[in-house]
């Protein structure tokens, strides 16, 4: 018999906690989020109203754990169809900002996030030319060369180079202050 | 004269640089200044409010007092940084206690925010701000006979309570703008769809299908081009149709413009100035033009 799932209870109300997941315990489980979801539509493993049941059945680890929390693309038609409001992109967020609190860091969606810190710390805004390498890896990067190429010939392929917005010292101390 | 804090966003700062050199000369034409400031960061994207949700409504806070202390409104030509900087402002609106604890930061630096500052979206600039009329006026080269495909972008209309400006479902204002220039907006219905950029790295697949899509049906009833007021949806649209056509063997060939170029190309812009060299799929010297 395959080992019991554990259920964690008090998942839904974390995540209810948050500002962007305030709606959830509201989900009628109706569906109509999925059926407008363009992602779903390519890729049925990715369901934000089965991702919703899971958070209200208490599946924390598995949700956290989770590539397919990364695979929105955050186009908002959930939350411009949700009957009840409950803004299901933004509890998408919400359970990113756990996964991420939770130490769960080795996805490619997570180091994609990680990585906007990390060039906000050190330039105050986005390194565009090695954002996929921290995302994807080396080899992930690599396998995105054939259509690089045709960016690179259009001068699109920014230096890695970049400097600092002046007065970056501001940001960082945002940075130090705000950690939440 | 109309004078606006400029926020090109990352993107076209670094890759889509020739939206930020079309809305410069656009802006030029129309007498629109526009001020740059070297200390405004990334608005984060929406994607560092995943990491930590109260710094990025700090750091765009930051942003609004620098164009605040100079009396000014934010301007921007990326929807979604026009996303995330509303979402931010709301918060910072409705937050008094996150509020307090940004202020008593920007204190530090000279700043303050008190949510003054408006942000707004260069579409709106024209069509509310300056007016399609006055546009009208300034046009040296009316495009009657191109039929030009709007293609809007999710965060110029989803969520509707943060961007409200336009019918999210019927939206009217691109084409209002697309008729303004003597050109023929086409109707198709993935004008308000999603081209995939925020998973563009991590799920490619999803991209590439909503490139495919969008921009074959956009060919399918007849558009000579697709204009759309997002960096980042013409990045993908642009950059990824190759690799949609290769993987699906097929051929699309949809030049797809920002918004300041079309606007350029009525204003009767130079080519070059406007950037319309720099894209992937190319767009035509001899555009159908009556």
């Amino acid at each position: 018999m395959a080992e019991a799932t554990r259920l964690d209870d008090t998942f839904a109300t974390e995540v209810a906690a948050l500002e962007d997941g305030k709606g959830i315990k509201q989900c009628l489980q109706c569906g109509v989020c999925s059926s407008s979801c363009p992602v779903r539509a390519l890729l049925p493993t990715f369901d934000p109203r089965r991702l919703i049941a899971k958070i209200l059945l208490g599946l924390k680890e598995e949700v956290l754990a989770s590539d397919e929390i990364w695979f929105c693309a955050r186009c908002q038609q959930c939350t411009a169809n949700c009957h009840k409001n409950i803004r299901p992109g933004d509890i998408i967020t919400a359970v990113r900002t756990l996964s991420l609190r939770e130490g769960y860091r080795k996805t490619a969606g997570a180091k994609h996030t990680l990585a906007f810190l990390q060039d906000m710390a050190r330039h105050g805004e986005l390194n565009e030319a090695t954002l996929p390498v921290k995302t994807l890896g080396v080899f992930g990067t690599l396998k995105l060369i054939p259509y690089g190429v045709q960016l690179l010939l259009k001068g699109k392929v920014p230096s890695p180079l970049i400097g600092s917005i002046d007065d970056v010292k501001e940001v960082q101390a945002l940075i130090e202050e705000f950690d939440d | 004269m109309m004078k606006y804090a400029y926020f090109p966003g990352c993107a076209a700062k670094a890759t889509t640089t020739e939206a930020d050199g079309a809305t410069r000369a656009v802006a030029k034409h129309l007498g629109v200044e526009l001020v740059e400031f070297p200390n405004f960061s990334c608005c984060g994207a929406g994607v560092l409010h995943e990491e930590r949700p109260n710094l990025s409504a700090a750091v765009n806070a930051r942003n609004f007092a620098i164009a605040e202390r100079e009396g000014l409104d934010i301007v921007t030509i990326c929807n979604t940084c026009q996303l995330t900087m509303l979402k931010a402002k709301r918060t910072l609106d409705e937050d008094q206690q996150l509020r307090s604890r940004v202020n008593s930061r920007l204190a530090e630096f000279n700043l303050e925010y008190s949510g003054k500052t408006a942000i707004r979206h260069l579409l709106w600039v024209l069509i509310d701000d300056l007016g399609l009329s006055n546009l009208q006026e300034k046009i040296e080269r009316q495009l009657a006979g191109l039929n030009v495909a709007p293609f809007y972008g999710c965060h110029m209309l989803r969520p509707k309570d943060l961007l409200g400006m336009d019918d999210p479902r019927h939206p009217e204002s691109l084409e209002r703008l697309i008729a303004a220039v003597g050109a023929t907006p086409v109707d198709y219905s993935s004008k308000t769809d999603c081209c995939g950029f925020h998973v563009m790295l991590v799920n490619q697949d999803v991209s590439v299908a909503r490139v495919a899509s969008a921009m074959t049906e956009a060919k399918e009833h007849g558009a000579d081009l697709v204009v759309t007021p997002c960096t980042l949806c013409q990045l993908t649209l642009d950059s990824y149709q190759y690799r949609a056509e290769k993987e699906a063997n097929t051929d699309i060939n949809m030049p797809v413009i920002h918004l300041p170029q079309l606007i350029g190309l009525a204003l009767g812009l130079d080519r070059k100035e406007l950037g319309l060299e720099r894209h992937l799929v190319a767009v035509p010297e001899e555009l159908p033009v009556e």
